[in-house]
């Protein structure tokens, strides 16, 4: 099973691939103008003339002005923020015209599908069902931008799996003004975002008692009320007079002041054991289990507590650590988690070696299937807490393969 | 600015706009009022901000009119009676499916065919009528059109851009810049494409290809009031109409224009002199008028610029001094036209190729030749004479219908009074003159002027019934009676009808000659072959009648007509001689142009007459090897422009290394291989970024793709032999081999 990583992708000037599509109103129009002329021709009517004159005139005024109007349009994608599952993954473009007299209108800014190979790309039309299965295609439309001003233009799709979402270039076309030719800008921005797991409900027992508070047994990192010796400093006025390091003090001639470290807070890792159930529901409920992950996650953070979070299948070990952005971390690792090919070493082997875990703390063991203690680290106390996927009420998706949705937590 | 609403407004005003341009083509004011009503309604029934929804017909519904209408117009298209255009029933159904259309817009695609029909709506009414009332709803439609398509255009991008369907976009326009914007690139493009469009319409070569495929039903021709047949007795009104037929414009040989608004000309069309159950005919032809005039000779076109012209009539040589030129612009011609004159013809030349024939009876000239829209001719002529010395100093022969009964008792009472001999042989010039004074007289004086027509009684003559029943009656009647009893008398005597040129426009220089100045007067030989004009009808009432009145509505009306004079002169009228005389015509040459066209359909024409009838090789030939040549060049210039773009590609392409530009290309052909195969799975290397830079991206993508790591291989031996400009070894051959063969693995069986 692959762990994704997601890295920065370097953006790469590249100029914009201009190209005309002329569809087929376009044809239609061409062949009617050739009609008119025919007719014009033979009857010697000076009105066909004129319409004759008009029709070219209209496909000459079409192709000019496009190709005005998109010359001087400059677009970027902005970064793109993570969203859940069920939510809206917003994609923002800043576009910018450089004209100094021609506005621009209709202009649509479509991603390129992930499998969608450029030249075959048709601005306008349809993604392909199944190309885009975590979102769907983002899609913005610009009706005016006036002359040397810019605008972001935001567009938002609902994300509907887990997993990794690759942008890699977009189309900016208009068919303006009058649907004959349509031209397009193909830009190559790559960028990605990851679609996170929506936090499945978590029964109230789960985690309950833990609190924040260390146990005074081990000692954080961090300064605070505690016993551990940490360091001295000069006093300050209103600092705790029983603070005050006496014998310290008398040797240096000056007041100075003992800090403690405060107690670590309390750790509790989130197990995962997935791709156990060999059924045709092992995905959905992998899905469920990793939901439930993400709750329990997040209820650990509300906590204050310090959580790790280990995917035995997935080589997947991060301690647990009490830092702000930590759960956020795990979260997102949680949704970049690649569900492979049923891997049969999940059945067999009990979890690796979580050594922290027989300390204080608590472990959290989330099943993808029927719980199995055997298979679970215990903590001193030789506790654990199983939970198991089939247990989370939510609804399987009709078409499988298209994922699953699982309904966020009121 | 709701997009939406505006649009709806829009396209609503194109379709109505499109809708009383044919109808005002098509002269159907009844339809016009329905639709205009079906219009509002439609109108209203489209807005989304009155808080319901749109209401459309149910599709089965749609389905049915639509097929009931085209078997109605299939139908009546098959059943067409002669003299309406199959474009009038084309017409009419397109009306009525535009109609349908707006209670029929569910999707963008419904909405788009709103203004594709519109737009052929007007085609059809192009092709239907040419007038100015025409062509001011083209000047109006034109850019209600081009708004429509712009507002078009943004309201189905808001539709596409909007991930979830909605019912009515919203506004997405706050301020008045947009609109304004908006605004200024529909008025650009307005005046581009007119602008466009004048030059090609001036540049495009007229007479090119006329008729080269075939007459599809002929235009809508004016029905002029004129009326070759002369049949008394009818009952009714006789029309008035103030649709205009012809364009008058007289001067003398230097250019000095003759034309007034107290001077009146009579525009001569036919001749009749046997009456005959209520209707005058023509008799046959003399020997000796044959013998002048061979059966239906054609009239020798003379240049209008030449010093001296021979005087059919005469036999004689003209001088220019004494001529008088009349021009003369039919609004649209038949193809067996009369064509009118004030003067017995010298010559008449026109604006376009026409055979001219001359009636030897009397002189007058037809054009035959398919009906146009519009036609001009020069007649040259000279008033000192206007008869026919086609049978020296004799009397013509009169027809003996009149040489007893009422009507000669009659014109012997009035010669009696007048004291002008009964016996014609003894009668001189002045004589006849004077007796034809007098039957002019008599009925000026006696008769009253009317356009009401009354049928005569059972049994009854209907002239007898205007000279000594009611006593009034039409010019017809006038004429009638003048030429019976001057047929009465012994004199020879002809009904003449044409028009009556009384409307001059002092703006223009020239009378406009309408529908209800047709009129009829008298011809009578006065002796040595001399033929003089004379009218009956009372001056005033005739006068009354015909003119254009005066005040602040005739100047109205002379403004419109001057409008529509030009209209007709630049728009309608602007053929190849127009072209020709332009500067513009002159450097391209464009007669030429037209001639080698001819020429070679001409050749053409007559080849494929060849295969049609023969059916031989060389006809095959003829056909086939310019259609193969002009399938080869359209070949040709294909290629060129396909291949124009790939050229670019390729040397873009070059520039980085790519694919197969460049001296190493044949060196290391695996990576020309590797980026096929990355190209066919979707994932071709964008042309700014190195391979191993690509293999790179490839590899830290949030799904690594398995094929990073071959073409990683790929990318350092190509490296090696573009950079380092060694050559690989065997062992690095088959390395190269081995890398291309996992790509392709790669790229086959994975799936995102």
């Amino acid at each position: 099973m692959a762990r994704s990583e997601r890295k920065p992708t370097p953006r790469i000037n590249v100029p914009p691939r201009r190209r005309y599509h002329f569809g087929s109103p376009g044809l239609v129009y061409v062949f009617v103008t050739l009609l008119l002329a025919l007719g014009a021709f033979n009857s010697q009517n000076n009105l066909l003339f004129w319409a004759f004159g008009f029709s070219l005139a209209i496909l000459v005024v079409s192709g000019v002005l496009s190709g005005a109007m998109l010359m001087g349009i400059e677009v970027r994608r902005e970064r793109v923020e993570d969203a859940e599952v069920g939510g809206q993954l917003t994609v923002r473009y800043r576009v910018r015209n450089r004209n100094g007299l021609t506005p621009a209108f209709a202009l649509t800014i479509e991603e390129l599908p992930p499998t969608q190979s450029k030249k075959g790309f048709r601005p306008g039309s349809a993604a392909a069902p199944g190309t885009t299965t975590r979102i769907e295609q983002p899609r913005a439309f610009v009706a005016h931008i006036a002359p040397g001003t810019s605008m972001i233009v935001p567009t938002s799709v609902r994300a509907r799996r887990r997993g990794a979402v690759g942008f890699r270039a977009f189309v900016i076309h208009t068919a303006f003004p009058f649907g004959l030719i349509r031209k397009s800008l193909l830009f190559e921005e790559a960028a990605s975002a990851v679609i996170l797991p929506a936090p499945a409900t978590l029964e109230p027992s789960v985690l309950a008692g833990a609190s924040g508070t260390g146990t005074a047994d081990r000692s954080g990192r961090l300064r605070g009320p505690g016993d551990e010796f940490h360091s001295l400093r000069e006093y300050n006025p209103g600092d705790n007079p029983r603070s005050i390091a006496w014998k310290a003090s008398a040797r240096r001639g000056t007041l100075l002041v003992r800090q403690s470290l405060a107690p670590a807070p309390r750790r509790v890792w989130i197990v995962l054991r997935l791709r156990i159930a060999g059924t045709e529901q092992t995905d959905a409920l992998d899905e469920r289990a990793i939901s439930l992950a993400a709750a329990a996650i997040r209820k650990a953070q509300s906590l204050a507590l310090a959580v790790g979070l280990a995917v035995p299948v997935a080589r997947l070990l991060i301690p647990p650590n009490p830092h702000p952005g930590h759960a956020d971390r795990l979260i997102r690792e949680l949704g970049l988690l690649e569900l492979g090919p049923l891997d049969a070493r999940g059945l067999r082997e009990p979890f690796p070696h979580i050594p922290s875990a027989r300390e204080a703390g608590q472990c959290v063991c989330i099943h993808a299937g029927p719980v199995n203690t055997a298979f679970a680290p215990t903590d001193r106390a030789g506790r654990a807490t199983h939970l198991s996927a089939e247990s989370v009420r939510g609804s399987i998706p009709a078409a499988a393969k298209d994922g699953f949705e699982v309904r966020p937590a009121a | 600015m709701n997009v939406g609403t505006r649009f709806n407004t829009l396209a609503c005003l194109t379709v109505a706009m499109g809708l009383v341009t044919f109808c005002l083509a098509d002269s159907r004011p009844m339809l016009a009022l329905t639709a205009m009503a079906v219009c509002v309604v439609g109108w209203l029934t489209g807005r989304g901000d009155l808080g319901w929804r749109p209401v459309t017909l149910p599709r089965i519904l749609v389905n049915l009119l639509v097929l009931a209408a085209i078997i109605n117009a299939a139908f009546r298209a098959s059943s067409a009676t002669p003299g309406q255009p199959i474009v009038s029933h084309l017409g009419e159904f397109l009306v009525f499916v535009q109609v349908l259309k707006l209670f029929d817009r569910r999707t963008t695609r419904d909405e788009s065919q709103l203004l594709t029909l519109s737009v052929f709506v007007i085609i059809a009414a192009m092709l239907t009528s040419n007038t100015l009332a025409v062509g001011v709803c083209l000047v109006v439609y034109t850019p209600l059109a081009i708004s429509a398509a712009l507002m078009f255009q943004l309201r189905s991008g808001l539709r596409r851009g909007l991930t979830e369907p909605t019912t009515e976009p919203p506004a997405v326009f706050a301020g008045g810049r947009a609109s304004r914007h908006l605004r200024s690139v529909a008025a650009m493009s307005v005046a581009s494409a007119a602008a466009i469009a004048a030059i090609v319409f001036v540049l495009t070569p007229r007479g090119l290809g006329m008729g080269a495929l075939g007459r599809f039903g002929e235009a809508r021709v004016t029905q002029t009031g004129f009326s070759e047949q002369i049949k008394l007795g009818q009952s009714g009104f006789l029309q008035d109409s103030t649709v205009p037929v012809l364009d008058f414009a007289v001067e003398d040989s230097s250019g000095v224009n003759l034309g007034s608004n107290d001077r009146v000309y009579y525009l001569r069309g036919v001749t009749r002199d046997r009456y005959q159950q209520n209707i005058w005919t023509s008799s046959a032809p003399t020997p000796a008028q044959e013998r002048a005039y061979p059966g239906a000779s054609e009239l020798r076109k003379a240049d209008a610029g030449a010093p001296t012209l021979v005087d059919p009539a005469l036999g004689q040589e003209t001088t220019r001094a004494g001529r008088t030129v009349q021009r003369i612009t039919l609004r649209s011609a038949g193809g067996e036209q009369v064509l009118f004159g004030v003067w017995r013809p010298i010559s008449v030349t026109a604006n376009q190729p026409i055979s001219l024939v001359i009636d030897p009876r009397d002189l007058s000239v037809r054009r035959r030749g398919p009906a146009v829209t519009e036609l001009t001719y020069v007649v040259q002529s000279s008033p000192a004479d206007n008869s026919a010395r086609t049978e020296g100093t004799r009397r013509p022969r009169t027809p003996q219908t009149f040489s007893r009964g009422p009507i000669h008792d009659l014109a012997v009472s009035i010669l009696d009074r007048a004291q002008v001999a009964v016996d014609p042989d003894a009668r001189d010039r002045a004589a006849n003159r004077q007796a034809a004074g007098a039957f002019r007289d008599y009925l000026q004086l006696g008769y009253e002027y009317s356009r009401e027509l009354t049928k005569p009684e059972p049994g009854q003559d209907p002239l007898q019934m205007f000279l000594f029943d009611t006593k009034r009656g039409h010019c017809e009647y006038f004429a009638s009676a003048m030429v019976a009893m001057c047929q009465a008398a012994g004199l020879p005597a002809r009904l003449v009808v044409g028009y009556v040129a009384a409307d001059y426009n002092s703006l223009t220089g020239k009378y406009i000659v309408r529908q209800s100045n047709a009129h009829a007067w008298v011809e009578y030989h006065v002796g040595e072959g001399a033929w003089q004009t004379i009218d009956p009808s009372p001056p005033g009432d005739v006068a009354a009648l015909r003119s254009n009145g005066r005040g602040w509505l005739a100047a109205v009306r002379n403004w419109y007509d001057s409008i529509e004079f030009g209209w007709n002169r630049s728009i309608v009228g602007y053929d190849a001689t127009s072209q020709q005389r332009s500067t513009v015509g002159r450097r391209l040459n464009f007669d030429g142009l037209v001639k080698r066209f001819d020429d070679l359909t001409g050749q053409l024409f007559v080849s494929g007459k060849k295969f049609r009838e023969v059916g031989g090789v060389a006809a095959v030939s003829t056909w086939l090897l310019p259609a193969l040549a002009i399938l080869a060049v359209a070949f040709v210039v294909a290629r060129r422009w396909i291949f124009r773009g790939k050229r670019t590609t390729g040397l873009r392409r070059g520039a980085f290394g790519h694919s197969s530009a460049g001296a190493h290309a044949a060196r290391t052909p695996f990576y020309a291989r590797a980026l096929k195969v990355l190209g066919r799975a979707g994932i071709a290397k964008p042309d700014a970024l190195p391979p191993l830079a690509y293999a790179d991206r490839l590899a830290r993508a949030p799904s690594p793709h398995p094929a990073s790591k071959p073409l990683a291989a790929l990318a350092g031996l190509y490296y090696q032999i573009r950079f380092a400009g060694r050559r690989l070894s065997v062992d690095e051959q088959a390395e190269a081999d081995r890398s291309l063969e996992s790509l392709r693995n790669a790229v086959k069986g994975y799936r995102p």
